[in-house]
């Protein structure tokens, strides 16, 4: 993959090297009008994403009160500050970052694992296997004989029963098998065999070189699902130590918001909307941030014509 | 009855620890309270949980394993400051289980059942009346009844206290399925049919508090037309999505409960819904809406929405609000003399065009079932009854409730100071609730908050003035005008098969009558106009109301039966 | 096996320029003379053996975590409780699945389910994708990336937030969207009040929730497209747009292709807990979608009703099965991927 950072995307290079070719009247307003679009679309999220960050840094009742618009109102780090009060905050935030990287590890080998036999041509049974594949999305079991056999397998309230069973999206195998399928020809098979290499060999040595940003994409998604999710946790973990964040951002900002006629006690409505208010924002923020850090780390994959350059190099 | 002797300690005493018998209801206690602790003051006539001295329920080493709700307040359970202070006290050991709370709890504590996952109790966990009756009769919960006339001294002593809550407690077999808990909120049982109005408005715009529903509406055309919010962003009337209209203003014209709106009128039970009082309150609240006299989204705000309403920065723009309490659209927190919700107070019901002026009234809300319910994997369910029963003893209340004693938590009252009733306080109360974490559980426990227990907090205008407000305004405005018990609807439990049939024919008619109920009240309807009114009718004579009043009906024997 | 030209078209379309494509009609036979085997069975198996070995793990993880507990469907045709258990629960056929489609609201129930999906799969498919497109056109990198960022950030918004901004900005008193419409001189609208535009509000904030994230898939397939060809076309004088669509675009096809398979597959659900939060007493013409439905009938039931929820789960499952094997039959003739 030497040649990746040299292989600049063709416009690069074109100014490069100050191709004779000029950007044509038609091209300068396209590309003006893909630049204001992506802008103004960019200030459309940009803004509820500034509202969330000001919001957990502002005074509660400011908030509350919809004085904060766009910047802070009565700066503060207490919503901050509050979430070190509470451990079971801590150890899920602990918790999430484990089901997640490991949850995406695990996931990610089984489904290249999955994918590349399954995009490769001529594979008897091939058909047969996908559609096993592809019946799962449309049917499971249900709750309850899921969670049978997770009991079975002696998952229970264990850091497993985070990982195993949603080791596995058929969407992603599904996804990833069709990039395999673009990306790499039958010619570099076929070269392979002529070259003597096994299929773990050739998938080792060529596929998965060749395959890293469908890998990024994977690890991210497996990561993001894992660092979003809440039901497995849920259903089948008993034991504080272990829940993830959300179990958490769940209980605060779905689960307390309880029925007020539902509630015998005022005070402890009061209350807990209080907590809520509080912790809202800045548990979003938290949630937040480490799936934003770890983006530029699977875009640095997103390289034009990394695939086939390095191929040709 | 127990009162006196005292030889014997206890939530306990002496048998408890021994035999696991428990054979007859009728047969004599086997244990008796423990001594009243020494230096508690009461109210005179106080009913209510006592402060008593205890011993341990048992000197073995037991332990049981029982199934919680995870909490932020509460912490780990089983560090938690609490749990460590009963285990000392009643020489029971838990092994606490948790589970995430809230709506998603009962898919989890369903899915322990199906594998056979099964613990010693479930605390906490909100059980419905007829799944502790389904399960009970599949012999999963075991009865309690014998233990509990057996055992639970507290609780027999509430309910003497509470004549009807036997009778809550049991399923339609009478059986008794699980430990329950009290929690008589005075104040609740108005809930529904509390509704608030801006004092200092009504003073400006020069009427006095409307007694009727035209002096009502008279009042709002002039809190609009004064603009008291100025720049036309008056709203006269707030309401938001979680906060019916209908549970306030219907009972200008009809007894009206609010959703599922049954009532029980000489023993048949009957729905509000499609009656032609209904249509008559229907015209009227429609009648303010359309003139501007109820704010625009008041089927679709969010209660923070509500809130922005409430708590707008410079000066109020709220006339009234139906909302349960004032802390659901003002900041309530404040001890500025000035601060907003001062300027509320509660509005008593309105009297109709004929005369009908009540409040609805919850008659059955302080009894809740299914706090600790045994299941039959418990081998000792009688040690398990003991120390629920334990946690129904005064000083155990308290730190349930607010952590251990202490000048931040909880104190026993000083002789003089004035409950929230204007009586002898037993207790004062100055815990932290924001800052305070695995110290207490947060009413997870078994508790026993008779109203006498709850205004005995020693009553102080800075802390609990809220509290307070809401009791006497219950006591001024709306107990005088609640309906006869006999007709609101109990709570009953259903068998599987009922159940079943009921769940699919309330989801829809709740969905059909909030649906018409907006659309009235908005004129995307005409109340007026007879045909939309028929056909709104006969939808919901469509949808099964005969046969949803038929298993109602069923339920409602099966109650009194 | 199959020779290398036949397949080159299936297996690597965007290789090749776009006026060298295949006809349909030559695709299609290719594909015939693909399908004869050329060796025997066995010896295909056997020489693939380490395919095999590699698929291994996953079929085992298939069997255990989506096959094993498949039994549980027939709970859908019992009364089941959790005390009997799914073997002890009596018989009851189709009850649950009668007690659904004759239910009151059924045809509401199946037609804002439809309606609301269809809707943002038609206004939400292609967005990602023209993002893509845009964001692998732009030139600057840290614009690039930076937009990148910043339309992915949503996605972990949670949706109670969103709902909560979308009822501020939509409120009738103070919301900008209520402003920008006063400037034109209409009166304010309740937004989320009306039945008519629940959909429009429920898809395009979803659009704006996700896009970018949706994105990602398709950038990713945008690095294989070689940029010889973009140097190519810019010699014979291609215009941006013309190279965006007929070099980006095909790389991105077979993705897509697959993901509509996939997203028509799933036609009778929508995002449950954002409906939900959406609903209000207004709305509900619109706004009651079968997973709310299933959900309301789950709490308002006194005690849980697993076999209806299962029998509703199921009659989605056909349903969704039948038009995904549909939609794959019409994307194999039409379009170059398929799922099988």
């Amino acid at each position: 993959m030497s040649t990746t950072e040299m292989n600049l995307a063709p416009d690069d290079r074109r100014l490069g090297t100050g191709a004779p070719i000029q950007d044509t009247r038609s091209d300068k307003i396209a590309v003006a009008c893909i630049y204001t679009a992506l802008g103004l679309f960019c200030l459309a999220i940009l803004y509820p994403i500034v509202y969330v960050a000001s919001a957990s840094v502002s005074n509660t009742s400011k908030v509350a009160a919809g004085e904060v618009w766009l910047w802070p109102v009565g700066f503060t780090l207490d919503a901050y500050k509050a979430i070190f009060d509470y451990k079971s905050i801590v150890t899920g935030f602990g918790n999430s970052v484990f089901y997640a990287v490991a949850g995406a590890l695990v996931a990610t080998v089984l489904t290249l694992l999955a994918a590349y036999p399954l995009s490769r041509k001529g594979l008897p049974g091939k058909g047969l296997i996908m559609a096993a594949f592809v019946f799962t999305m449309m049917f499971s079991g249900g709750l309850i004989p899921t969670y049978l056999v997770v009991d079975q397998l002696g998952l229970l309230n264990t850091r497993w029963a985070m990982i195993l069973p949603a080791a596995l999206a058929v969407w992603n195998v599904i996804i990833t098998r069709t990039y395999f399928m673009v990306t790499i020809p039958e010619e570099l098979v076929e070269a392979g065999k002529v070259d003597g290499c096994s299929d773990f060999g050739f998938f080792w040595r060529i596929v998965l070189p060749l395959s890293k940003p469908i890998i990024a994409v994977n690890l991210l998604f497996y990561a993001v699902g894992q660092w979003n999710s809440f039901f497995n946790a849920l259903i089948y973990l008993t034991n504080e130590h272990l829940f993830p964040l959300q179990v958490i951002l769940r209980q605060i900002l779905i689960q307390s918001k309880v029925d007020p006629s539902q509630m015998a006690d005022t005070s402890k409505l009061m209350h807990l909307k209080e907590l809520q208010e509080q912790l809202k924002y800045s548990l979003i923020v938290i949630g937040m941030i480490p799936p934003l850090l770890v983006y530029p780390f699977v875009q640095k994959h997103f390289v034009k014509g990394a695939m086939v350059g390095s191929l040709k190099g | 009855m127990l009162a006196g002797g005292g030889v014997l300690s206890g939530c306990s005493g002496s048998g408890g620890s021994g035999s696991g018998d428990a054979s007859g209801s009728g047969v004599a206690p086997k244990v008796t309270p423990g001594p009243k602790t020494a230096g508690v003051l009461y109210p005179p006539d106080y009913v209510g949980p006592i402060a008593r001295d205890l011993k341990p329920i048992t000197t073995e080493k037991v332990k049981f394993s029982i199934v919680v709700p995870q909490d932020l307040k509460v912490g780990d359970w089983s560090t938690n400051a609490f749990t460590k202070w009963l285990e000392q006290r009643t020489g029971i050991h838990i092994d606490f289980r948790q589970v995430a709370s809230g709506d998603d709890m009962m898919t989890k504590v369903n899915a322990m059942i199906a594998a056979g996952d099964i613990p010693d109790a479930f605390l906490a966990v909100p059980w419905s009346r007829s799944q502790l009756y389904l399960f009970g009769q599949q012999g999963l919960f075991p009865d309690l009844s014998a233990h509990i006339d057996g055992y639970a001294v507290n609780l027999q002593q509430a309910m003497k206290d509470y004549p009807d809550s036997r009778k809550l407690m049991q399923a339609p077999d009478k059986k008794i399925y699980s430990f329950p808990s009290y929690n008589d909120c005075y104040h609740c049982r108005a809930g529904r049919g509390r509704a608030y109005l801006n004092t200092q408005w009504v003073e400006k715009v020069g009427l006095a508090t409307p007694k009727t529903t035209d002096e009502f509406r008279e009042l709002l055309t002039a809190f609009k037309k004064a603009d008291l919010g100025g720049n036309g962003r008056t709203i006269p009337f707030a309401g938001y999505k979680d906060s019916p209209l209908d549970t306030y203003f219907m009972n200008s014209f009809l007894y009206n409960p609010g959703e599922p709106w049954l009532f029980v009128k000489d023993g048949k039970v009957d729905v509000t819904f499609n009656k032609d009082e209904w249509r008559e309150g229907l015209k009227f609240i429609h009648g303010l809406y359309a003139d501007g006299l109820i704010n625009k989204d008041a089927f679709t705000a969010d209660s923070d929405q509500m809130r922005k309403y409430g708590t707008t920065p410079g000066q109020a723009i709220v006339g009234g609000a139906r909302v349960y309490s004032l802390g659901e659209f003002l900041d309530v927190a404040s001890t500025d003399p000035n601060a907003r919700y001062r300027q509320y107070t509660a509005v008593p019901p309105l009297e109709g065009p004929n005369g009908v002026r009540q409040a609805t009234w919850d008659y059955f809300g302080a009894l809740g079932v299914g706090t600790l319910v045994i299941t039959k994997k418990c081998q000792r369910p009688e040690l398990l009854v003991q120390w629920a029963d334990c946690q129904m003893e005064l000083q155990a209340i308290l730190r349930s409730s607010f952590g251990p004693q202490g000048p931040n938590t909880w104190q026993w009252a000083k002789a003089g100071d004035l409950g929230l009733e204007g009586k002898q306080a037993i207790y004062r109360q100055n815990y932290d609730w924001a800052n305070t974490t695995g110290q207490f559980w947060d009413q997870y426990g078994v508790l026993y908050r008779s109203r006498g227990y709850r205004s005995g907090e020693r009553y102080n205008s800075k802390g609990n003035a809220l509290e307070k407000g809401l009791l006497d305004d219950t006591q001024k405005y709306y107990e005088p005008y609640k309906q006869p018990q006999e007709m609101q609807f109990p709570p009953v439990a259903l068998d599987q098969d009922q159940a079943a049939q009921e769940a699919e024919l309330s989801t829809n008619l709740n969905s059909e009558v909030n649906l018409s109920f907006a659309k009235f009240v908005t004129g995307r309807l005409d109340p007026n106009d007879d045909t939309a009114w028929n056909d709104y009718k006969d939808r919901v004579t469509k949808i099964g109301l005969k046969s949803y009043l038929e298993v109602q009906q069923a339920g409602y024997e099966a109650y009194h039966g | 096996m199959t020779g290398p030209t036949e397949t080159r078209a299936d297996t690597q379309p965007t290789a090749k320029p776009p006026a060298a494509r295949q006809s349909p009609e030559a695709r299609r036979k290719g594909r015939v003379e693909a399908a004869k085997p050329a060796l025997g069975l066995g010896l295909r198996i056997r020489r693939n053996w380490q395919l095999y070995a590699m698929l291994a793990l996953p079929l085992i993880w298939l069997a255990i975590f989506a096959y094993w507990p498949m039994y549980g469907v027939i709970i859908a045709f019992k009364d089941y409780n959790v005390v009997s258990g799914i073997w002890g629960s009596p018989w009851v056929g189709m009850k649950y699945f009668e007690r659904f489609v004759e239910s009151y609201q059924f045809w509401r129930l199946i037609k804002n389910t439809v309606f609301l999906h269809v809707y943002e799969l038609v206004a939400t498919f292609p967005l990602p994708i023209i993002l893509a497109l845009c964001l692998n056109t732009v030139r600057k990198k840290w614009f690039s990336r930076s937009a990148q960022l910043i339309t992915y950030a949503p996605h972990f918004i949670s949706t109670v937030v969103v709902v909560g901004l979308v009822v501020v900005l939509t409120n009738p008193n103070t919301g900008v969207a209520n402003k920008v419409i006063g400037l034109f001189g209409f009166g304010p609208v309740d937004f989320l009040g009306d039945a008519g535009l629940f959909r429009h509000i429920y898809v395009w904030s979803g659009a704006w929730q996700t896009m970018g994230f949706a994105a990602i898939i398709y950038l990713a397939a945008l690095t294989s497209v070689p940029p010889e060809l973009h140097e190519a076309a810019i010699v014979d004088g291609a215009s941006r747009l013309r190279r965006m669509w007929h070099i980006d675009l095909p790389a991105i096809v077979p993705v897509a292709v697959i993901l509509l398979i996939l997203n028509i597959g799933s036609i009778l659900s929508v995002g449950f807990e954002k409906v939900l939060l959406m609903q209000n007493n207004l709305n509900l013409d619109t706004a009651e979608v079968i997973d709310t439905y299933v959900y309301k009938i789950g709490l308002a039931s006194a005690v849980p009703q697993f076999s209806y929820a299962t029998a509703i789960g199921l009659f989605r499952s056909v349903i969704g099965l039948v038009l995904l094997v549909l939609a794959n039959t019409f994307a194999r003739r039409f379009a170059k991927s398929s799922l099988w």
